[in-house]
């Protein structure tokens, strides 16, 4: 049975948007937003058969605001304080074991 | 077939269309002279597959006879769907712009549960090694 197939997937890309402003007031509030995207596209021909399919993801991650008023442009981080705590949590649990275990190497040091 | 392939492609170019920069903050909501934006982190995603295939020549009568009623055949799956989770507030007033973050309280609590079930583990061990040890 003769085949061909091929299949095309990049690299995920990343990069910083801005949005629309939104105006309130006096000011202007504009987004900026970091756009995570990656794909996969495969096909398959063969004799008797014919398929093909494909995936993809987006990301949309808020990153800062930028307030644009009379008094200038302030550009406003947005952090994500969840992700920033669990991370916390996560090298507190790697540091205090390497910790306990310098101090059982201390103990019989003496 | 065509047309439950060119429907799934557009319930999926619907969804990619949904996939936008101004889907990240929500509607300002005005409210005694103060006004809130939402914010929150998006992720789509989606996939689709596609299939046709004919049944290759019979080798004898019988087969051929079996095959004759299934000559051809295709299929078709798609699926997508949309996750958002809450990041901040955006708070606007006549003095200036805040944002207030939001925290998942619930995923933070699970995760202190697991860290202290795991600092005990090791603190018992380092207490057996320290003074368990036969002299």
């Amino acid at each position: 049975m003769d085949k061909k197939g091929g299949r095309q997937r990049g690299p995920a890309a990343s990069h910083l948007v801005e949005g629309q402003p939104i105006r309130v007031g006096a000011r202007e509030l504009v987004p900026v937003v970091r756009v995570t995207t990656h794909g996969q596209r495969r096909a398959h021909v063969g004799t008797n058969e014919l398929a093909g399919r494909g995936w993809g993801f987006v990301r949309l991650r808020p990153v800062a605001i930028l307030e644009r008023s009379a008094s200038g442009e302030r550009h406003i981080p947005i952090q994500d304080r969840t992700v920033q705590a669990l991370s916390g949590f996560l090298l507190a649990a790697f540091v205090i074991p390497l910790l306990l275990g310098v101090a059982v190497r201390l103990a019989r040091g003496r | 077939m065509e047309t439950e392939v060119q429907d799934l492609l557009d319930a999926l170019a619907d969804l990619r269309n949904k996939a936008d920069v101004n889907s990240v903050f929500g509607e300002p909501t005005t409210v005694e002279g103060r006004t809130v934006i939402p914010v929150a982190k998006v992720t789509y995603g989606f996939g689709m597959g596609i299939g046709r295939g004919t049944v290759p020549a019979a080798a004898d009568a019988e087969e051929a006879a079996q095959n004759a009623a299934e000559k051809e055949g295709s299929g078709a799956g798609g699926g997508g769907g949309v996750m958002a989770h809450p990041l901040a507030v955006i708070e606007v007033t006549p003095e200036g712009t805040w944002v207030k973050p939001v925290i998942d309280e619930q995923k933070l609590a699970l995760a202190a549960g697991l860290l202290g079930a795991w600092i005990v583990a090791w603190l018992a061990r380092t207490l057996v090694r320290i003074f368990g040890q036969p002299r």
